[in-house]
């Protein structure tokens, strides 16, 4: 059973939901590549449905910015909602990655 | 002590998902209500699960002890090898799960014996939970 989902938002931009762990983290880093293998330029993930992050998926993560930075392209997250976010900041990833419309932490 | 829980799973990929909603399931049951704390409980269980999967343990047990105070869980591997929180670089892949669990502990014991290990951690609730708050009863 998958427990997350990759696809292609209407903008370009590729919508990531379900829960990014150790189960997800390597056909998450694969489904990305694949989407992405169509379009070239700047990736965008948009992370507004993604319920859970830990270290195993900011891995992937990192994998897949790796690759995308031997292509030549950026790639940047947005909509990341606050529990993802403290995980990328707890992990120094905040600074790493590229975060758009990123809320504010709350005292968590 | 308010509840002692403990439970055992099969050491595969699913263990980190399905530990880590035990810890959250069981600890809201005895507090009644959801609570930062116990978002971060499922994090640092989510990763000291997913550390004895990854060095090869065939089960993972994870014990959860519920105070007014504070939480602890420990998780206790077969697999050989202690963990390490490594200094790793931006673009490494790897390393980060004990940073998480460091950041988020008041406290990380890592005891072994007799070829099983057991990392703890703890959480604090603060300000304390009061008597009010707790459900200690619900244990099965």
């Amino acid at each position: 059973m998958a427990t997350f989902s990759v696809s292609a938002g209407s903008d370009g931009a590729l919508n990531v939901a379900g829960e990014l762990d150790l189960a997800a983290a390597d056909e998450f880093a694969t489904a990305v590549l694949e989407h992405a293998t169509g379009s070239s330029g700047p990736v965008v993930l948009d992370f507004a449905g993604v319920e859970f992050l830990d270290s195993t998926g900011v891995s992937a993560l990192v994998r897949i910015r790796n690759t995308f930075l031997d292509q030549g392209r950026t790639l940047s997250l947005r909509n990341v909602a606050e529990r993802p976010l403290r995980v990328l900041q707890i992990t120094a990833m905040d600074a790493v990655f590229e975060i758009e419309n990123a809320p504010q932490r709350d005292g968590v | 002590m308010c509840r002692h829980d403990t439970e055992s799973f099969s050491g595969d990929s699913a263990a980190p998902r399905l530990a880590r909603a035990y810890v959250t399931r069981t600890a809201t049951a005895v507090i009644g209500a959801p609570h930062a704390v116990i978002a971060n409980l499922g994090l640092v269980c989510s990763e000291l699960v997913t550390n004895a999967v990854q060095a090869g343990s065939p089960e993972v047990t994870v014990d959860l002890d519920v105070h007014h105070s504070r939480v602890e869980i420990a998780v206790t591997d077969a697999a050989p090898g202690m963990p390490q929180a490594l200094d790793v670089e931006p673009s490494e892949a790897h390393g980060r799960g004990l940073r998480v669990v460091a950041a988020l502990s008041q406290r990380l014991v890592v005891q072994a014996s007799e070829g099983r290990k057991t990392v703890s951690a703890q959480l604090v609730f603060d300000p304390p939970l009061t008597e009010a708050d707790f459900r200690c009863d619900t244990s099965a």
